[in-house]
């Protein structure tokens, strides 16, 4: 038999819809919490600025560990072993990076009223083309991350419905239901609502990963025993990867808090010593997600986990492994609830990521060539514009298989990793020429597109790492000194405006 | 340089030590069954915290002693 019977389907899915309503509930109830001007896309986008330190933490974990960290990494141990573990082993190193740039660019913006990254590149730089440009590069990389999230919401479904008659058509009603209540109280609360969410979704997904961890190593045997009767991948990694394991951490590890919904929950801190407090907090959430990580190796052990993965083709099997224990190992009135944390642990992520999109069209594109749009009109702008990524990335999911989504982030992370010259280093130095970024920029980006494409014989696209001469490297890294180079380079040579005026006047 | 900077510049670089490199792949001595190369990771996410705590409150503190 696949998937459950009809009772438990029942019982299952009741408590799935049933806290999805509670979820929806919060959703729009966000709107009069600490209530403001929504009108204003500050106070849309950033919940006014006035989120503690409690709900920053619960946000940032929200928004950072997402549905790659809840279904992609486990599926990533699962096929690759010991090796996948780097999409979980840079957490801590994430937030340490973040502590030394993001509190003072959340001074920077609380000072001059910045909403997104773009608006400081502009005023540092003093380049609308250069701000335009970044603007862009974040949301064009923002749309396969939030494709990965609807392809975690589409796995959810499907291990739900696994097995009944007409699943696939109900998987993808409950899918766009999912995103048209998703896009309805996102464009009536903004940040505020998905707050809210981001509470929920943290709590059912400490409690899922825990109890997946509680139930399924005494069920194996203990670890110990687990590991040693693994294929010795799951153990350690083969050393010729080191490189590979190394650089894809640094990546993820300077790019995370470049990504423009990540800045958006940053500055909705109400202080940069709260931001600071929520970033201290933020790896304490990495450790349920590690041990749920490692359940990609032990779920080998677990024969009812593996024969319900059995009815999934080889290479998509990976993203079903924590569903899959879910289903198999706990009640069906549990699945049911931590199912859901791992269905809303997908769209909360995926509604700031468009909160973003919607602020970075408004205030950094449609603003520059229509300056006489007004506070409303901005945050209309904005709120119908992330309303329409949201669809946009669901048609997307839609025309591409899901199998392919888990490189997704690491694609839009080859992207988002350019911002790094003017964001990061803009807060330090305004030495570097605007023209100089635009070019380092854009030359990386095409460079790293292309070697994505090469390194994958230009057929489907199954790892982002380069064939070098020192071992396989993550592209984005490789990219990313390129884009150094040129940028440092062209900044050297490239006169600065002030010199030139100097010289034609005398 | 204020003593908070050159803390958490201190915190950075021992947590980049901890993790940037994978030299903590091997088996022994596991911990709870787990290799060491799962157990060491998980550990450090509780160090990294208590040290980034520290780093926080440390600055705080000197904010408000700023004010006053």
């Amino acid at each position: 038999m696949i998937g459950v019977d009809s009772g438990s389907l029942i019982e299952m899915t009741s408590v799935f819809m049933l806290l999805f309503a509670v979820f929806v509930f919060l959703g729009f109830y966000g709107s009069r919490f600490r209530k403001g001007n929504l009108n204003d896309l500050g106070d849309w986008a950033l919940a006014g600025r006035k989120l503690g330190s409690l709900l920053t933490f619960f946000l940032q974990g929200a928004d950072w560990y997402t549905a790659y960290s809840i279904l992609a990494i486990p599926s990533s141990v699962y096929l690759l072993g010991a090796f996948g573990f780097f999409g979980v082993a840079y957490q801590a190193m994430v937030f340490a990076f973040a502590m030394i740039f993001v509190p003072v660019l959340w001074s920077r913006a609380h000072q001059k009223g910045y909403i997104t990254s773009s608006d400081f590149v502009k005023d540092r730089f003093r380049s609308t083309t250069l701000s335009i440009f970044l603007a862009l590069v974040g949301i064009v990389a923002l749309l396969p991350y939030i494709a990965l999230q609807i392809a975690g919401l589409q796995a959810v479904l499907a291990s739900m419905l696994l097995g009944t008659l007409g699943g696939a058509q109900v998987e993808e009603v409950a899918l766009v239901i999912a995103f048209i209540v998703l896009a309805a109280f996102t464009f009536t609360s903004g940040l505020r609502g998905a707050t809210l969410g981001a509470v929920m979704k943290d709590i059912l997904v400490w409690i899922a990963l825990l109890s997946i961890v509680a139930v399924v190593v005494p069920s194996v045997g203990g670890m110990g025993q687990a590991f040693q009767s693994l294929p010795s991948k799951y153990s350690t990694m083969n050393p010729s990867l080191a490189i590979a394991f190394s650089t894809s951490m640094l990546g993820v590890v300077v790019s995370a808090y470049l990504w423009p919904h990540n800045v958006t929950a940053s500055l909705g801190a109400s202080s940069a010593s709260k931001l600071k407090r929520g970033f201290a907090l933020a790896p304490l959430y990495a450790v349920p997600l590690a041990l749920a990580d490692m359940m990609g190796a032990l779920v080998n052990k677990v024969p009812a986990a593996v024969s319900f993965l059995n009815n999934f083709p080889p290479a998509s099997r990976g993203i079903y492994v924590i569903p899959s224990l879910l289903i198999t190992q706990f009640p069906p009135w549990f699945a049911g609830l931590a199912l859901l944390g791992v269905f809303i642990g997908g769209l909360v992520p995926a509604a700031v990521m468009a909160i973003a999109q919607g602020n970075l069209i408004a205030r950094n594109v449609v603003k520059e060539f229509k300056p006489s749009l007004t506070a409303k009109g901005e945050a209309d702008v904005a709120k119908w514009a992330s309303a329409f990524f949201k669809f946009a990335a669901l048609a997307f999911v839609f025309a591409v298989p899901a199998g392919y989504a888990l490189q997704f982030y690491l694609i839009g992370a080859i992207l988002v990793i350019q911002l790094l010259p003017a964001v990061f280093l803009g807060l330090y130095t305004d030495w570097l020429k605007a023209e100089a970024l635009i070019v380092g920029a854009a030359v990386s980006i095409v460079t790293g597109v292309y070697m994505v494409l090469v390194a994958n014989h230009f057929g489907v696209i199954t790892t982002t790492l380069y064939p070098t001469p020192l071992g396989p490297m993550y592209i984005g890294v490789i990219v990313l000194i390129l884009n150094l180079v040129l940028t440092t380079l062209l900044s050297a040579v490239i006169p600065r405006k002030s010199d030139i005026k100097v010289r034609q006047s005398t | 340089m204020r003593s908070s900077t050159s803390f958490l510049a201190l915190v950075v670089v021992v947590i980049f030590a901890a993790y940037a490199w994978p030299w903590y792949n091997f088996v022994q001595p596991a911990l709870l069954g787990a290799p060491f190369f799962y157990w060491w990771v998980i550990v450090w996410y509780v160090i990294a915290t208590f040290l980034l705590v520290t780093y926080a409150l440390m600055s705080e503190s000197r904010d408000a002693g700023e004010k006053q």
